[in-house]
């Protein structure tokens, strides 16, 4: 489980590569770390909720949520 | 900013909404290379004023976008580049494989989309709009399909810089290629292959704008070149007697039968068939050129059919 969900934009169900930030699915939430995160910023010279067509959550603690 | 090289550089494309207003790019293309330019016809006058032999003065002329981008082609991006072509589109499927179907089309200016094509160049962004297919070479080198797409535009100016995403498809090897001549008949003698369509685009330029206000299409010329092991006077008499055959060129990935790229001259005629003896230790080989001509009962010229499993809307 990652730290944060992000969704790539895209228009196949093949892989894309995100350079910084690794191989996703377009399309589908898919778990990151905040060091996978940073490294896009750092690379794209933006944040991942500044990057068009891109969408990031936090990830949810289900362990959290099941205790709670 | 500091030098930079081409391997932090990137080309994006993205369908317009109104042909000739940017639209940042949606799909990222792999490619080898690049030499999209903007062309501006100047006026150097000469008038006649007693002290210069020089130019006096430099007069803006009409201005449009000419280029090339070469890459090895990729079944989800060849898409982009013929909804860009002068093709009627049909496209096939329900998802998560498509199919789009390409015949040539008589329209004297794009018949689909027109593209903008964003290009990074050492992080400096150059936004080309109103851009199609002039013509392209699609060429079996070195085992790989790779296409030289002939992109003709409107203009250029400078865009805010994309986030970037790229396919992580490979492109046809050597194992991909089926080549039959004629359709159906598959030859395993041929060395190399190459495909060509030449639109005779020209930009069009009217008063009150500076830019080209569209891309004009004229003739359409295609050609096929295959190179054979000499074996017979077959297809040589069939140049001579000017037989048209059908050309056939199949890329599909061994790994999936969905993602393909299909090529299909319905009635080539060979226009120049050379067999030599080149030399003591040269293996003797045939080239053959084909003119692709129009085919009565498939009303067209040829037909290019992709496989892919992108979904363009």
């Amino acid at each position: 489980m990652g730290d944060l969900k992000v969704k790539v934009p895209g228009s196949t169900t093949d892989k894309v590569h995100v350079p910084g930030l690794g191989s996703f699915v377009p399309g589908e939430w898919s778990d990151i770390t905040e060091e996978q995160a940073q490294r896009f910023e750092r690379v794209h010279k933006r944040s991942l909720e500044e990057a068009e067509g891109f969408e990031v959550k936090k990830a949810t603690n289900k362990k959290k949520e099941e205790d709670s | 900013m500091p030098a930079g090289i081409g391997a932090a550089g990137s080309i994006g494309v993205a369908f317009e909404t109104v042909p000739g207003t940017y639209v940042a790019p949606t799909k990222f293309i792999p490619v080898r290379s690049e030499s999209l330019k903007f062309m501006q016809e100047i006026n150097f006058t000469r008038p006649i004023i007693k002290t210069s032999v020089e130019p006096v003065h430099a007069v803006k002329g009409p201005a449009h976008i000419e280029g090339d981008v070469e890459w090895e082609v990729l079944h989800d991006c060849m898409p982009y580049f013929l909804h860009a072509g002068r093709y009627t589109v049909v496209k096939g499927g329900v998802g998560p494989d498509f199919t789009y179907t390409y015949t040539p089309a008589a329209t004297a200016q794009e018949a689909n989309e027109t593209l903008s094509i964003t290009v990074r160049r050492n992080d400096v962004i150059f936004g080309y709009t109103g851009c199609v297919l002039a013509g392209m070479a699609l060429t079996v080198d070195n085992g790989m399909l790779v296409g030289t797409m002939r992109m003709m535009g409107r203009d250029e100016a400078v865009q805010a810089a994309p986030t970037e995403t790229f396919p992580e498809t490979e492109p046809f090897g050597a194992d991909s290629f089926t080549l039959e001549v004629p359709d159906a008949s598959a030859i395993t003698d041929a060395g190399s292959f190459s495909f060509d369509v030449d639109e005779s685009a020209e930009a069009q330029f009217r008063l009150g704008s500076l830019a080209a206000q569209y891309v004009g299409y004229g003739e359409r010329n295609v050609t096929a070149e295959i190179e054979r092991d000499f074996i017979d006077r077959t297809q040589y008499d069939l140049f001579k007697a000017l037989t048209a055959q059908s050309v056939h060129l199949r890329s599909e990935s061994p790994a999936n039968a969905d993602r393909f790229v299909d090529i299909l001259m319905h009635s080539g005629v060979m226009d120049s068939y050379e067999s030599f003896l080149e030399g003591q230790g040269d293996i003797i080989t045939a080239a053959l050129s084909f003119v692709g001509k129009y085919n009565f009962t498939e009303t067209n010229a040829y037909e290019i059919i992709v496989g892919t499993s992108e979904d363009i809307t």
